[in-house]
């Protein structure tokens, strides 16, 4: 029994491109469905109830051991009392964020990110 | 002055040098006992072995070696059997041997039998010497003609005379001639060990403790880079201390003992051992088979530690791993009864009743008059599956139904000889080891087992995952606790150069961190500002850091980290006890005026490093596929079992009420810098 014959020329051109293609929206779909399903992980809030450190976690593909959730890459975010989102970073490990310093005009998480407060 | 040279001869020649390796032993031909002896009793064949030392050490040693296969987790028999194969040496072997002539330390029998007394040694630092007085004496009356005998050598020298009183059983006298001879001579640390010797026969632990320990302060303070002798070394003096601090019920302090041997040597396999036991007192019996599976990674084989490791997980209901090594130990060490009970039980309780029956009838084949209880227990079983029909069936064992006494038994217990074909890592691997239910020919009786969620610890073990296994059944046996409002951190399982530094990719990181020194670094820099503002620190004069409190009081001071990660292909303990996880880097030292009043400087004379790891079932997560009627687990494919994800855990610690998330920390790895870091503080 002979082999199948390779595609060849621009059969073989026009295949690498629709399997690049779908690899493309695969991906795509998978960061859409990675940077959309975040859930809150933990959350700091200021003593006076203004401000909430909320930090964002997105699951981590395809699995992590048991007892590592905080071991996801995420978003930490500043909210005032409103819900109103005052500034964001990306973090590496979830668990980073451990130490909110607030001030009366800042709030600081230690070694992750130095926000000012509005007035 | 013909006196003065023999002494020095004695003195000079320790009698266990410990470093040879081990061979394969002839084996002797089983000496026939006097006709009211047991020849199932190692302890009859020990008795023995001594009675016939002197006249006829060819015997004793046969008798001494029969003693150590009927019960390998005896120290004892290999001490008495390596004195009295010196004994049956040539006189000038025996001459060389004491006098430490190199010819003769290189010869492969001397080394052979050399190994014989650290096997001793291992299973029990204080295993009983007085064999060394017949050894001693039979060379000197070789050597002299009997012109000189040993107490004419004891009347010029209070330390062979402390040697001497000890080797004849005159232990206070042993001590109070040692006390002479250290006051003249504190600073020999050999001779710190040997008063512990008779501190231990009179039962003086404490005595015997601070005996040890200033002996080990004096190797730790002296130059020697190496010590002469395994004994004389850091690890084996602190596992000598832990071993005291054991006996009088000091758990924590002989823990910590055995962790700093550890630190000394991570391949100090008795160490392991030993804590596995300390862990398995505390009810902790995840990381008790953590340590004995190290113990079983870094050392050879011994029937004795795999029983002990059995009874363990029987007792836990792990009794398919535990069959597995009650037929190894029954393989490395057929003589020896014990294992054949145990074994014998698991089969019954699973169904399997010939083969419980074949265990029973060795048991009774092999053991000593002594074990009279379990002989009648055992025959009771075996009657009755010779006479009733139950059915197959399963059930956890109870400590004590499995074995009793079984578990503290005889202490000291270690090694038997390496062997090539018997290596570490076998002891908990699903993919190496026989499984009862895959195995065994009755294995259709038995239904396959759904996933409970519990069960994941063992699956771990039996990867040889033990940090991750612990830190699960920490997690299960913990009241409800959700991050970020942890539960009390957990400070014990995980240490940094045991354990973390020996993956290459944590070793990496770490390695690059102390180059690019990240707590000078101008984010350090900022961090250590921070730090001793907030501490009130920041003044000329002051000092900071305390590295040596505990790391959960330091926690909140770091000044730098860096992330470890996993790749996939990094499936191991440390992927399953941390995953990712994050290096803290601490700091000490002192404050000072700033240049020209600006500022202030700050000077780091020493740092520390140590892990942390959230521990948590917070947000959606997959956490992959898991068997435990096979121990099969994967990431990826379905087909490997169950699919988990952190819902599961949560709605078990609803279900509960226990399930708690906490704060993984190591010790602190302390560096102090050979050149400080200085910078300003504004």
């Amino acid at each position: 029994m002979s082999p199948p014959a390779k595609p060849s020329g621009p059969r073989r051109l026009r295949f690498i491109l629709i399997a690049g293609v779908a690899l493309l929206v695969v991906l795509l779909a998978a960061w859409w469905i990675s940077a959309h399903t975040a859930t809150e992980y933990a959350s700091f809030t200021r003593p006076d109830g203004n401000y909430r450190v909320v930090v964002m976690r997105r699951p981590v593909w395809p699995a992590l051991m048991p007892g590592q959730a905080g071991d996801a890459p995420g978003e930490v975010r500043l909210y005032d009392r409103k819900g109103k989102l005052l500034h964001k970073a990306e973090i590496e490990m979830v668990q980073l964020v451990d130490q909110v310093e607030w001030g009366e005009r800042s709030v600081r998480i230690k070694l992750v990110a130095e926000w000012e407060l509005p007035d | 002055m013909r006196i003065r040279f023999l002494t020095a001869l004695i003195l000079a020649a320790p009698l266990a040098s410990l470093h040879a390796q081990i061979d394969p032993a002839t084996i002797p031909k089983r000496p026939a006992l006097p006709v009211d002896r047991d020849s199932n009793s190692a302890s009859d064949y020990f008795y023995f072995g001594g009675s016939v030392l002197g006249k006829t050490p060819e015997r004793a040693a046969a008798a001494f070696y029969w003693a150590s296969r009927l019960d390998p987790t005896w120290a004892d028999p290999f001490y008495g059997r390596y004195v009295a194969l010196l004994l049956a040496q040539p006189e000038m072997v025996l001459t060389g041997y004491l006098t430490r002539r190199p010819g003769t330390l290189r010869d492969p029998i001397v080394r052979r039998i050399d190994s014989l007394a650290y096997q001793a040694l291992l299973r029990n630092p204080f295993v009983d010497r007085r064999f060394d007085g017949v050894l001693l004496e039979e060379w000197l009356f070789r050597e002299t003609g009997g012109t000189v005998r040993l107490p004419d050598l004891a009347a010029s020298n209070p330390r062979f005379a402390g040697w001497l009183a000890y080797a004849n059983g005159r232990f206070q006298e042993a001590t109070a001639f040692y006390a002479t001879a250290l006051a003249r001579g504190r600073k020999d640390p050999t001779l710190h060990l040997q008063r512990a010797l008779p501190f231990v026969a009179l039962g003086l632990m404490d005595s015997a403790r601070s005996a040890v320990q200033t002996a080990l302060t004096l190797l730790r303070g002296s130059d020697t880079a190496q010590a002469l002798y395994a004994y004389e070394s850091y690890p084996f003096a602190e596992y000598s201390v832990g071993v005291l601090f054991e006996n009088g019920n000091q758990r924590d302090s002989a823990q910590a003992a055995y962790e700093r041997a550890l630190l000394d040597d991570l391949t100090f396999f008795p160490a392991h051992r030993r804590l596995a036991r300390i862990r398995l007192a505390a009810h902790d019996t995840a990381g008790a088979m953590a340590e004995y599976t190290r113990a079983a990674e870094t050392g050879p084989p011994d029937a004795g530690g795999l029983f002990e490791l059995a009874v363990l997980l029987a007792s836990t209901g792990h009794t398919d791993s535990a069959v597995t090594l009650l037929r190894h130990a029954t393989e490395d060490e057929p003589w020896f009864a014990r294992p054949h009970a145990l074994l014998g039980l698991i089969y019954e309780r699973s169904g399997f009743r010939p083969e419980a029956s074949d265990q029973y009838r060795s048991f009774l084949r092999l053991a000593p008059r002594s074990m009279a209880t379990e002989i009648q227990a055992v025959s009771r079983r075996l009657a009755a599956l010779s006479d009733s029909s139950a059915s197959p069936r399963t059930k956890r064992l109870d400590r004590d139904e499995v074995a009793p006494g079984a578990i503290q038994g005889r202490p000291g217990i270690t090694a038997r000889s390496p062997d090539p074909s018997h290596r570490p890592g076998r002891l908990a691997s699903a993919d190496s080891a026989p499984h009862l239910v895959r195995d065994h020919p009755h294995a259709n009786q038995r239904a396959r087992m759904a996933l409970t969620l519990t069960n994941i610890p063992a699956i771990m073990r039996s990867h040889s995952w033990g940090n991750g296994a612990r830190l699960m059944d920490i997690w299960f046996d913990r009241t409800s606790a959700v991050a970020p409002a942890y539960g009390p951190p957990e400070t014990a399982t995980i240490r940094m150069d045991t354990w973390v530094l020996t993956f290459p990719r944590a070793k990496v990181v770490y390695d690059q961190l102390i180059t690019d020194r990240i707590w000078a670094n101008p984010a350090g820099q900022r961090e250590v500002g921070a730090m001793l503002k907030r501490k009130s620190l920041l003044s000329a004069g002051r000092t900071f850091g305390n590295l040596s409190l505990p790391v959960q009081n330091q926690d909140a001071d770091y000044v730098n980290f860096r992330v470890v990660s996993f790749g996939a292909t990094d499936l191991d303990d440390m992927s399953a006890a941390l995953g990712n996880f994050t290096y803290r880097v601490l700091v000490a030292g002192s404050v000072a005026a700033g240049p020209g009043g600006a500022g202030f400087q700050v000077t780091v004379t020493e740092i520390g490093v140590y892990v942390r790891d959230s521990y948590d079932f917070n947000g959606d997560q997959f956490l992959g596929f898991w068997d435990d009627s096979d121990n099969a687990v994967s990431m990826v494919n379905p087909l490997s079992g169950t699919s988990v994800s952190n819902s599961d855990f949560r709605a078990w610690r609803t279900a509960n009420g226990k399930g708690g998330d906490y704060m993984v920390l190591s010790d602190v790895k302390r560096t102090v810098l050979r050149t400080p870091d200085v910078f300003v503080v504004r």
